[in-house]
């Protein structure tokens, strides 16, 4: 975390080494006091965004997804986030992660971003988004080559391609391959391996 | 025997070599090639079991990173397939086990992890640890362990393989080495057969067989080479020893070697028939039994222990003499045996010198008697060579020289005998010419006297010697004596024709002083006849007579008149050297004449005026009753008178030496036959000259008119020719004159003589 902060606040720039210690030891305090602040319901959800935002990271290295329209945004592939639910901290640790030569970003939109938005991520994150929204959503979207995530079941129905569950303790997540293959998105046969529940497409 | 072992031993030597060399190349040739499969092995497991863990890791790379352990257990599970693995685990970064699978069986114990390289072995196990990425980022690590009884089995396979391999390489190879090391053994067992041949039964003419153009061939060659040689130089030394063992027979002498540790080494025959010792002694070699044997022989068998000792001890060369029983004697020369630098024993060599002595003695014996022959002869004798040098020298040389023999041996003559300084031309003529050289009568002066010397030179050259023989004999006295004989003939012949010429003057003389006398009476004497005719003349006599005595007239006639007196008393006397007259002879004792001769002497007028008798000291000597002698006892007077004369003139003479008183000396003495009268004075002396013409008529020293040298010779002649006595002189200058008078006691003896 810290050598990320670092890295994004002065990359080439030459800080003295007791200001590096200082912000290091500045930055840590507040990922340690930070969680402490809100109560435990909201730490259960931090943790639990932080290991989604890492299966969000992990989705985009076992896919294969099309090259994306925009010509503009070749050297980085977009998380888009709708909802507002996860604190943007849980996307720090995988913020600016190469993919393919690519970093990752990360974009917040919302329930009434245009297509186009829509369209030029590579991942969008439905958090606690409401049935009718990303029904939308998805809808706009189309058959882009964008994978869907989202966390609510029934969301693979809709359309989505990827949904996060929740088994006890873990987390896990399901597949739909159909949807997958019209948007022509490929999983890697590993991470069906993984998934609780994949929905195959026809002909595949 | 001996070449078996050898051959047997080189044969062994060279399969066990090649055995051993086989043994060596293949043990190390399976090493190797065991080595090399091992780590082949080895990395081959490594490399699989890795690649099992990469497989695994790529596997369960997702079931890491979407955190489902049941997924990896699953894939983990594909291990089974692989029996040697005994052990699988999954593990996430920070160590915790995510998934782990274990063989039936297994009891899990706790392997260390293996470091960088991703692998480890120990004694039982090799574990492998793969890390499993994602994206660069490492999401935990597979861990894999597998036990090792592959290479147990390898092990186990390998060692049985290397022991066939071994047994039955080195089998073929026993068996081609037996059959194949005859190449290279054979030649050199051959080689070694023929040399023991040689060396056995000493046959250097026996050559070995060459098999092939190799070192084996070479080294024949050069044995061969090499036996031709002492093949030549056997033959040689064969010859050289018998040649030696001949020249050692046929040697005068008896040889006998004796070696460092006293044993008898060698001898020859001679010596054996020299000392008759039996074989049986000589055959033990012991060389004491030999000296008992040999010493029954000698004549001083303890002296001769003594000195063999002596001899055994020394290490220089000796030479000595053994006398035997029987006068027989043998030369013994012992040296000590050099061999190499070293004295190795002794060599005695005895020598029969019985003859040679016995002819030496004899040699000495004539060589003494010769020498004393030489020595005793009076004359000088001594030998020379041709360069001068003295051989021989005598005793007569000796006692003259004051040189003894030895001394004078190899001195050169002339420096011996200054005698010889004047005579070397001789010497060369003789020695060159070979002729005899003499010289009669060779005055040589020596002291303050001349002595004669007869000089016979022979040259020599008998032996080969070329020299001469220088004979000297002293004549000097036989000189003397014909120089006498000389001097009274020459007196004789004086004292005659004196005598006649005084004859013939005489008559002249008488004439003369007679028809003086007559003009002196006529001229200056009172005569009738001369008044008368000077008056028939008319011329006074006293006229003339004064003018007679103013021309000194009477002077000169008495002075013709005194002269002529002279002479005739001169001629008196040279007749008595011819006066042979037998008349007045009677017997006499000389020492009474000779007493009334002293007495006469020293009352004479005209010798008191010159010389004082009384002033002369006379010793008388007189032997009592010497015979009379028969003499003409005024003639003898003569004699004495003349002898007392000259002596009392000599002790009174100017130069007469003033120490000691004058003085006479008188002896008589007689013997059988003589009678002898000795008149010695201490006057001036004489020297040689004129002691030998002391007696002859007319030479005197004395002044001119004072005598008339005449004194001497009278006597001369009255003793020798009237009395046949002799008279002879001893002086020496300054030390006075000794006159001996010698008269025969008969006067026959003389008579006859005459």
């Amino acid at each position: 975390m810290g050598s990320t902060t670092e890295s994004d606040l002065a990359p080439g720039l030459k800080l003295p080494a007791k200001t590096v210690f200082v912000c290091c030891w500045f930055l840590a305090m507040m990922a340690i006091a930070r969680p402490a602040l809100p109560n435990s319901a909201s730490i259960a959800s931090a943790q639990e965004y932080r290991i989604k935002a890492a299966f969000l990271y992990k989705f985009l290295l076992f896919t294969e997804i099309p090259p994306a329209a925009p010509a503009n945004q070749e050297d980085t592939i977009a998380l888009c986030v709708i909802g507002s639910d996860p604190p943007p901290e849980a996307f720090a640790e995988i913020v600016g992660k190469p993919i393919r030569g690519k970093s990752l970003r990360i974009r917040y939109l919302d329930t009434d971003s245009p297509a186009e938005s829509l369209a030029n991520c590579h991942i969008l994150f439905f958090a606690k988004v409401h049935e009718q929204s990303f029904h939308r959503l998805l809808s706009r979207l189309g058959e882009n080559p964008v994978v869907s995530v989202g966390e609510i079941s029934g969301f693979l129905e809709s359309g989505g391609l990827i949904n996060f569950l929740r088994q006890g303790k873990r987390i896990t997540f399901e597949i739909n391959r159909q949807a997958a293959a019209k948007s022509g998105v490929k999983f890697r046969s590993s991470l069906l391996r993984v998934a609780h529940r994949v929905i195959e497409g026809q002909g595949s | 025997m001996s070449a078996n072992v050898r051959k047997t031993s080189i044969r062994k030597r060279l399969v066990g070599l090649i055995m051993l060399i086989c043994t060596v190349a293949i043990l190390l040739a399976c090493s190797a090639f065991f080595s090399y499969s091992w780590l082949n092995l080895r990395s081959r497991q490594v490399r699989d079991l890795s690649t099992h863990a990469a497989l695994m890791a790529s596997t369960c790379q997702v079931a890491l990173a979407f955190d489902d352990a049941v997924d990896g257990s699953e894939a983990l599970t594909s291990l089974q397939a692989t029996p040697t693995t005994a052990y699988g685990l999954l593990m996430r970064p920070d160590g915790s086990s995510f998934a782990e699978y274990r063989r039936l069986g297994f009891a899990l114990s706790p392997q260390a992890r293996p470091d960088e390289t991703g692998f480890r072995f120990d004694s039982d196990w090799l574990v492998v640890e793969k890390a499993i990425l994602l994206n660069g980022e490492k999401i935990g690590s597979v861990f894999l362990q597998s036990d090792l009884s592959e290479l147990t089995a390898f092990y186990q396979q390998s060692a049985i393989t290397i022991f066939i391999i071994i047994v039955a390489v080195l089998l073929i190879i026993y068996v081609l080495t037996l059959r194949l090391q005859g190449v290279i053994s054979t030649p050199i067992a051959q080689l070694a057969q023929t040399a023991s041949q040689i060396s056995g039964a000493k046959d250097y003419s026996t050559r070995a067989q060459k098999h092939a153009n190799d070192e084996i061939g070479e080294l024949t060659d050069a044995f061969n080479d090499m036996l031709e040689q002492i093949e030549k130089r056997d033959q040689a030394l064969r010859q050289g020893a018998e040649l030696l063992r001949a020249t050692f027979e046929s040697t005068g002498d008896g040889l006998l070697v004796i070696d460092a540790t006293g044993k008898i080494a060698e001898y020859n025959d001679n010596f054996v028939k020299m000392w008759q010792i039996s074989e049986d002694v000589l055959a033990t070699g012991d060389i004491n039994k030999m000296i008992a044997s040999v010493s029954r022989e000698v004549l001083d068998p303890g002296g001769f222990k003594q000195k063999i000792e002596q001899l055994t001890q020394s290490d220089s060369e000796s030479i000595d003499e053994i006398t035997l029983k029987g006068d027989r004697v043998f030369e013994r020369v012992s040296c000590p045996l050099i061999m190499d630098g070293r004295a190795t024993g002794r060599v005695s060599s005895f020598r029969d010198v019985s003859e040679s002595k016995k002819a030496a003695h004899e040699l000495n014996s004539l060589r003494s008697l010769l020498s004393n022959v030489i020595d005793s002869m009076p004359s000088i004798i001594a030998s020379i060579d041709t360069e001068h040098r003295v051989l021989l020298w005598n005793r007569e040389a000796a006692i003259l020289t004051g040189v003894s023999p030895e001394q004078a041996k190899g001195r050169k003559l002339p420096s011996l005998l200054p005698q010889m300084s004047q005579q070397l031309e001789r010497l060369q003529e003789a020695i060159a010419q070979r002729n005899p050289q003499f010289k009669r009568a060779l005055p040589v002066e020596s002291d303050d006297q001349n002595r004669f010397w007869d000089l016979t030179i022979y040259p020599l050259v008998s032996n080969g010697v070329e020299g001469a023989v220088v004979r000297m004999d002293d004549v000097t006295e036989r000189v003397r004596i014909e120089e006498m004989m000389i001097q009274s003939e020459k007196m004789l012949s004086v004292g005659g024709l004196a005598a006649g010429m005084a004859h013939e003057l005489n008559n002249p003389l008488a004439g003369i002083l007679q028809n003086v006398q007559v003009l002196r009476n006529r001229l200056l004497g009172d005569l009738r006849a001369n008044q008368a005719a000077a008056n028939a003349c008319g011329i006074d006599l006293t006229a003339i007579a004064d003018y007679a005595a103013k021309r000194d007239l009477p002077q000169t006639i008495d002075t013709i008149l005194s002269s002529g007196k002279r002479a005739v008393r001169i001629i008196e006397n040279m007749l008595n050297f011819s006066q042979k007259s037998d008349d007045h002879f009677a017997a006499h004792d000389l020492a009474k004449l000779l007493d009334d001769t002293l007495e006469l002497a020293a009352n004479d007028y005209d010798m008191k005026k010159k010389y004082d008798f009384r002033k002369i000291e006379i010793a008388r000597h007189y032997q009592a009753d010497t015979p009379k002698v028969m003499c003409e006892s005024v003639k003898i007077q003569q004699v004495f008178l003349n002898l007392l004369k000259n002596g009392a003139q000599a002790m009174t003479a100017n130069n007469a030496p003033r120490r000691a008183r004058p003085r006479f000396d008188l002896r008589v003495s007689a013997d059988q036959e003589l009678v002898q009268v000795e008149v010695e004075d201490n006057g001036v002396g004489m020297d040689v000259d004129c002691a030998k013409r002391v007696f002859e008529p007319f030479f005197t020293t004395k002044e001119v008119g004072v005598g008339t040298g005449l004194g001497l010779s009278i006597s001369y002649f009255i003793i020798t020719e009237n009395h046949g006595g002799t008279i002879t002189v001893e002086t020496q200058p300054g030390k006075g004159a000794r006159f001996i008078v010698r008269l025969p006691q008969r006067r026959q003896l003389r008579e006859v003589a005459s």
